[in-house]
């Protein structure tokens, strides 16, 4: 009898009676030969099994069972939300959704590259920035009332025109261009209240009204010559009021000693009644004509 | 205190709950519920301490059983090994706290009579007083088989041990116990060793 095979029966009455197939008594009349050192151990060990016999508290074991199941849920809802796409899936059922990713994508990207083109094109054409000059083409939309200036700016290319031409001006229009220029004087009362654009614009055109009728009196003679000085006056006087008084041209600048054979012409503080002093021909200004 | 079901029994409802069978998961809760609490109960001596860790070995279980092979070890020991780790950081974290475990006035017992009671409380108490000056392996052996239910294989398997090593360790453990418990004062009229 080895320690091996006390061992076996020892372990072999143990479960028994932990399983509660048989008593200490029936183990130990299964084994007489083995009483004396059997007996003790497993009535020690009937009594640590009686000890260790511990029923949990009912509101323990139900209480631990619903968190139990409840944390079940949890892992299982968590687990269908972050859970990878099962791996069985076949490429075709993606197919479609492929392909029209790719369609999209190669949509947006011809769009885009339309697009980018646009723009090169856009930014390879030149860009021409013109000044601005107001004519009356411009300023004087047909139908609408004209200003003072716009009319200025009108009557001075007409006038321009048939200088250049070489053309007669007639005293109708001079007085015309008169008038409007008497308007334009008027309206620059107080040059303050005056756009910028508008004033340089009424400067443009008083110099270039007051040069071409320069011009033209250089040419005339005989009756429009009063006429012409009352235009040029006219001109001068929105000079003035603008500023912009006009630089007297050397050769035609008239000395207070000059030879009574001077040629007429205004001076820069040209005014009628100052020309025709100065003037020792019998043009008349426009004061000694009335 | 051994399971209510064969071999089959297990594997099915255990793969039940491995997929997630709630009904299985409920029946292992309920079979297994009673062994846990007595194995921690056994190592730790307070009943309150062994509600709250049985109820941590079963979330630990629900973390892990995906993760169960039967070609490791039984479910039980497989189980088992949890329950004990479980205990090892229960006392890690006491011995960090500096609070000790000692027994309980508060130990649970059996619906029984008053005298029954009183005795069964002194016989829990006796035994976790006598089981606390075992080596840690005959304590654990003794608890795995006494109060889980284990048999020698499943407590190999849950040990890491041959058969034979815990039929020795066992051997031992209860010759311990019982020069221990004869040498107690007889307080009650139950002494049978």
């Amino acid at each position: 009898m080895g320690r091996a095979e006390f061992e076996e029966i020892l372990e072999e009455c143990l479960s028994a009676l932990l399983e509660g197939r048989r008593s200490v008594e029936e183990s130990l009349s299964l084994y007489p030969a083995w009483r004396g050192r059997l007996e003790p151990l497993l009535r020690a060990a009937e009594e640590i099994a009686a000890g260790f016999d511990q029923t949990p508290p009912s509101r323990a074991r139900e209480r631990g069972l619903q968190r139990f199941l409840e944390a079940a849920r949890t892992r299982r809802r968590l687990r269908k939300i972050f859970s990878p796409q099962p791996a069985g899936i076949s490429w075709w059922r993606w197919a479609p959704a492929g392909l029209v990713a790719v369609i999209v994508i190669g949509a947006l990207a011809f769009l885009s590259a339309s697009l980018m083109a646009e723009d090169g094109r856009r930014l390879d054409e030149e860009v021409s920035i013109r000044p601005y000059i107001p004519t009356p083409e411009h300023t004087a939309p047909p139908g609408s009332v004209q200003s003072p200036l716009e009319r200025v700016q009108e009557q001075v290319a007409v006038l321009e025109e048939a200088v250049r031409q070489g053309e007669m001006v007639e005293v109708g229009f001079l007085e015309e261009l008169e008038e409007a220029s008497g308007e334009l004087a008027e309206s620059l009362e107080d040059p303050g209240e005056v756009e910028l654009v508008d004033r340089m614009a009424a400067v443009s055109a008083a110099s270039k009204e007051y040069e071409l009728l320069q011009t033209v009196q250089e040419q005339s003679s005989g009756f429009e010559a009063w006429v012409l000085e009352a235009s040029l006056a006219a001109a001068e006087n929105v000079l003035e009021k603008l500023g912009a008084t006009p630089e007297p041209e050397p050769t035609a600048s008239p000395e207070p000693t000059a030879s009574p054979t001077a040629t007429p012409s205004p001076s820069p503080s040209l005014t009628p009644t100052a020309g025709a002093e100065a003037t020792p021909t019998p043009s008349p200004t426009p004061a000694q004509a009335e | 205190m051994s399971p209510s079901w064969d071999g089959q029994g297990e594997r099915a409802i255990v793969d039940a709950a491995r997929a997630g069978d709630e009904s299985a998961l409920a029946e292992l809760y309920k079979l297994y519920f009673p062994r846990v609490y007595r194995y921690i109960l056994a190592r730790m001596g307070n009943p309150y301490d062994a509600e709250d860790l049985t109820e941590e070995v079963f979330l630990r279980i629900l973390d892990a059983i995906e993760r169960f092979q039967w070609r490791e070890a039984p479910f039980s020991a497989w189980l088992f090994r949890i329950a004990h780790n479980a205990v090892v950081s229960q006392r890690r974290k006491e011995g960090a706290r500096g609070r000790s475990s000692p027994l309980s006035e508060a130990l649970p017992v059996k619906s029984q009579g008053p005298e029954e009671l009183v005795e069964n409380r002194l016989a829990l108490n006796e035994i976790m007083r006598a089981a606390e000056t075992l080596p840690e392996a005959q304590r654990r052996v003794i608890s795995l088989r006494f109060a889980a239910g284990l048999s020698v294989a499943e407590t190999a398997r849950a040990m890491s041990k041959g058969e034979g090593n815990v039929k020795v360790i066992q051997h031992k453990a209860i010759a311990k116990l019982r020069e221990m418990l004869r040498q107690r004062p007889k307080v009650y009229g139950k002494g049978r060793v």
